[in-house]
């Protein structure tokens, strides 16, 4: 027709046209509670601007790579600009050991960069949900037995740090399994304690096949460099931690350490909206991506 | 007497040049990529991309047939300013012999005509010749007349409309007559209240036939009202008021409640509900829409004619918002030359109208106005 007008001709269908007029950019997650973390809690302020979806809503499959397609899926068959935002452990399923545990955040900003896909510093979503003025509001509210006394709400910072020590120290076994292909449940180690997790990890290691070790050792040296390097207060240590730990596996032993119900940190994010707190990190990806297309009539020209 | 009349007439184009938000050339096309004409053609984008104006630029060129001479277009950008506009159309006119059919433009602006057909083009829409219908500024006194540059064949076109102006519709649907007309409904549509102290058994105003009806607020004097023209109708006596109400209480009212006959002592329409009555311009205003749209469709179409609805949903819930476009693709696929042109923000309206879908005797199409990214098959 002409420049001002789009004939429904140029699309394939209703779909697409439905999405061209809402003019969103597209935000493609992993998952479904990634979905409902940005779309119904922290951002759903941004709905004007953003639309929020699961990678499966696009194409099959699952994890970052069905991410990466659907990213392709909307701009290059849709038309729509997306951006993916995966999480970091997905470092750790494509064995990017020394991405994944990078000590200086600019390289791995720049280690991880493309042109629309980005890859979130904390090792998955709900690490986001995990703000150190926030632990002792969950102990309080969500405890076994409530509510939490005030000795377990004013440790609940420390003792969580302390599980964040334990699972780095038994890191390079998790590693090497997985690079050996086996899997370790979440629960793996939960009833063992920081003071013997050296021990543990290095027993665990002998069990792991060549290959399996040769990875657990790179591994090792990666994680010490991560300790040593580990900021002095509390809440800096913590969102440090958070980089580099199985945030399922924290979590499991969270509920045990901090004696809280299973499942219960799904009442932080609320309380983050509350206390108008948003996960600043994505708040800013999101608006990265908002001004990259934020000129008028925007194509899809990658900048 | 002249003898040349159209008996059937299709919107196929429309051309804008500078019109309101549409800056530069905006060409909207109306054809299916078969080449039929759609007779449902939607019209999506943001708030102020220009999808009324586009409603308007037809609206204003086919109200240009109603007179030779005009105080003006109704349209700033051609009344005040430099912009132009021409709608395209195929139209057959007869002349008792034989019929021909045409491309015919309605031309209206300063620069002229904004679109030449070319020979492949006229194929495409199985015709031979463009004739043109110009409106030009007059001067030195102010207004817009209709031009002796215009083709022969185009005014006689014109002259047609202007004889057959005021004959009144012989029935609902009147498919007996080819000649066109626009049904407007913009988006301050809906039913008021009738003055109470001017009721009579009165002809309708604007019931006669004419190249464009507006409806917005039906009711704002009696002559004009939904009311009168129910109570005209069941004074004539001939089945119209009681084919309306059987269309408002099939298509919109479903058994929830129920359009009574006229009380002729009070001159007035009953909606009859489980708790007594009330009037007509009591109903919801999403209801009094649906009713005015059904009635007054059913009452002044012809053979020929293009319902264009601004906001197709306004006021509406999402039932009876989807009963509506059903009811659109139904009628257009009842009524051959009905053609629906219709605008909506709802994705939930497109859907159910399925542009992408085939669907027999319906031919549809749409465009997004000024979308705000390019679509994927445009390099």
């Amino acid at each position: 027709m002409s420049a001002n007008v789009e004939s429904f001709d140029n699309f394939d269908s209703d779909a697409q046209i439905a999405a061209h007029q809402s003019g969103l950019i597209r935000i493609i997650l992993e998952g479904k509670a990634d979905l409902n973390l940005f779309e119904e809690l922290w951002f759903n302020s941004k709905l004007d601007t953003f639309e929020f979806m699961q990678s499966s809503q696009l194409v099959a499959g699952s994890g970052c790579t069905a991410v990466k397609s659907a990213v392709d899926y909307s701009i290059n068959i849709d038309g729509i600009p997306a951006a993916g935002i995966v999480d970091r452990d997905s470092l750790f399923r494509e064995h990017k050991w020394d991405t994944l545990f990078e000590i200086d955040h600019n390289k791995f900003l720049a280690d991880t960069k493309s042109s629309d896909m980005y890859v979130a510093s904390l090792w998955e979503v709900e690490a986001y949900m995990l703000e150190p003025d926030l632990l002792k509001d969950w102990v309080y509210g969500s405890h076994n037995t409530p509510p939490g006394t005030a000795a377990e709400c004013a440790t609940a910072l420390t003792r969580t740090i302390l599980e964040c020590e334990f699972l780095l120290e038994v890191s390079s076994f998790f590693a090497g399994s997985h690079a050996d292909g086996a899997g370790i449940s979440d629960a793996y180690f939960q009833a063992d304690k920081l003071e013997n997790a050296q021990q543990l990890c290095t027993e665990s290691c002998s069990g792991l096949t060549a290959d399996g070790q040769k990875i657990a050792t790179k591994v090792k040296a990666l994680i010490e460099n991560i300790q040593q390097n580990c900021p002095a207060t509390d809440p800096e240590k913590l969102h440090f931690f958070l980089r580099y730990v199985d945030t399922k596996r924290l979590l499991k032993r969270l509920y045990v350490t901090l004696k809280v119900r299973e499942k219960s940190h799904w009442t932080l994010p609320p309380l983050q909206v509350a206390k108008n707190k948003r996960p600043a990190e994505l708040e800013g990806l999101l608006k990265q991506i908002e001004t990259k297309y934020a000129a008028p009539n925007s194509t899809l020209v990658t900048i | 007497m002249n003898k040349s009349r159209p008996t059937n007439f299709e919107l196929i184009g429309l051309t804008l040049l500078d019109v309101g938000a549409l800056r530069g050339t905006s060409s909207f096309n109306f054809m299916h990529a078969d080449g039929r004409p759609t007779n449902i053609f939607l019209m999506m984008g943001g708030n102020g991309a220009g999808k009324t104006t586009v409603l308007e630029s037809i609206y204003c060129a086919m109200n240009l047939l109603n007179a030779r001479d005009h105080a003006n277009v109704g349209i700033d950008a051609v009344d005040k300013f430099d912009g132009a506009l021409q709608l395209d159309a195929r139209v057959t006119l007869d002349d008792g012999v034989r019929s021909k059919v045409y491309v015919i433009s309605i031309s209206v602006g300063t620069p002229g005509l904004l679109k030449r057909w070319s020979i492949e083009d006229l194929a495409a829409v199985d015709v031979e010749t463009q004739i043109v219908l110009f409106y030009k500024k007059r001067s030195p006194t102010p207004g817009v007349e209709r031009s002796a540059e215009s083709d022969p064949e185009a005014i006689l076109f014109s002259e047609a409309i202007l004889e057959r102006a005021g004959e009144p519709p012989l029935a609902l649907f009147d498919e007996a007559n080819g000649f066109p007309t626009v049904l407007y409904f913009p988006s301050d549509r809906g039913i008021r209240k009738s003055p109470e102290q001017t009721r009579a058994v009165t002809r309708p105003h604007g019931l006669g036939y004419k190249a464009t009806h507006r409806f917005d607020a039906d009711g704002s004097t009696w002559e004009s009202s939904i009311d009168n023209l129910f109570v005209w109708f069941a004074w004539l006596d001939d089945g119209r008021e009681e084919l309306c109400r059987d269309l408002v209480n099939k298509l919109i009212f479903r058994n929830s409640k129920r359009l009574g006959a006229v009380d002729r002592p009070t001159l007035s329409v009953p909606v009859i509900v489980d708790s007594g009555t009330h009037r007509l311009d009591q109903l919801s205003s999403g209801e009094r829409q649906l009713v005015q749209l059904v009635v007054r469709i059913a009452s002044h179409m012809t053979r020929s004619t293009i319902v264009i609805i601004d906001e197709t949903e306004q006021h509406l819930h999402m039932v009876m918002r989807r009963r509506l476009i059903n009811i659109i693709k139904q009628w257009a696929y009842d009524h051959d030359g009905l053609q629906f042109v219709i605008t909506s923000h709802q994705t939930d309206s497109m859907r159910i109208l399925a542009p992408k879908l085939e669907e027999e005797g319906l031919v549809k199409g749409g465009c997004l106005i000024k979308p705000k990214f390019r679509a994927p098959h445009v390099s």
